[in-house]
């Protein structure tokens, strides 16, 4: 049974923008801090995890953490557009799935970057987690050309809500691989690995700990603006949309 | 720090994230501005249309 709407028209689609400026200076600022800790504060690695190269852990963290929030959250915004029949949760969904896009891109780039100096190889197809990821980054620019292929807003808007429903099942996916296949190289730096043998142990140092967190607050409040701004991109698209309709 | 034989991986990873950021902040921007321009049009448009309504 369809829900009644919950959601103003102008719910999520960012009204305020001098709000979204603000929440972008701030993201600026936690970003700059972000870095400041990461090059200033956190300690080197030893060479077995990349030497210096081990830094680009905290944003490929962060990146993560973003990338799969974002993915949830698409899901969530398609399951109550198929609720609630709401256009404004389907502006929320196409701004999480365009973030999800930006920032796995961002993880797998910088994953390869990482993985050059310490695995000696830009990519492997052996290791499940990059696959994985892969995948996951190709099922959302999927979802995005899937979208631009229905011109139907309804229809559109209710095949991507069960494309976003189905593609989320890969984040536990994601998130459990490493830690239940033994032979797997990517390192699992929280909670208990059975790899420790193939990656070698890994661990956080407490002063890495402050450099990890701000960059991952840091990220989250960067999300918070992009999203905000997307959302609001699409409401006024789609405004100008139905005045072009009603003007011809 | 910078002298370590793995900085320029390093280095090439940052700059990957805070530029990939900003390509996407820029993106968004100028899609916003044609959206504006795109709605003054618009506007111009609903006015002829209301001086010189269709018979």
């Amino acid at each position: 049974m369809q829900e009644q709407s919950t959601l103003p028209e102008n719910a999520l689609t960012g009204t305020a923008p001098a709000i979204t400026r603000r929440i972008g200076v701030l993201a600026i600022g936690l970003v700059a801090t972000a870095l400041i800790l990461v090059f200033g504060v956190a300690p080197r690695a030893q060479d077995s995890a990349g030497g210096e190269a081990q830094r680009i852990f905290y944003f490929h963290v962060s990146s993560a953490w973003l990338g799969f929030g974002a993915m949830a959250l698409c899901a969530f915004a398609g399951w109550r557009y198929l609720r609630t029949r709401n256009l404004g949760w389907d502006r929320f969904a196409l701004a999480n799935a365009e973030i999800t896009v930006v920032f796995l891109a961002l993880m797998l780039l910088s994953g390869m970057l990482w993985g050059r100096p310490t695995w000696n190889v830009w990519w492997t197809w052996q290791e499940p987690k990059l696959v994985v990821s892969a995948l996951q980054f190709l099922l959302y620019v999927s979802y995005l050309v899937l979208r631009s292929a229905i011109d139907d807003p309804e229809r559109r808007a209710r095949q991507s809500a069960v494309f976003s429903l189905l593609a989320v099942i890969l984040v536990p996916f994601n998130f459990l691989i490493s830690r239940v296949i033994a032979d797997g190289v990517h390192p699992v730096v929280f909670g208990p690995a059975v790899n420790v043998e193939a990656a070698g142990k890994v661990g956080i140092a407490p002063l890495m700990v402050p450099a990890l967190l701000v960059s991952l607050v840091a990220f989250s409040v960067v999300y918070l603006a992009l999203v905000r701004s997307r959302t609001a991109l699409q409401a006024q698209m789609d405004m100008i949309e139905a005045r072009k309709a009603a003007l011809q | 720090m910078f002298d370590d034989k793995n900085a320029p991986y390093m280095i090439g990873a940052y700059v990957v994230f805070l530029g990939g950021m900003l390509f996407y902040a820029i993106s968004l921007l100028m899609r916003a501005r044609a959206a504006k321009r795109e709605e003054q049009r618009l506007d111009m448009l609903e006015a002829e249309d209301a001086a010189f309504p269709k018979k």
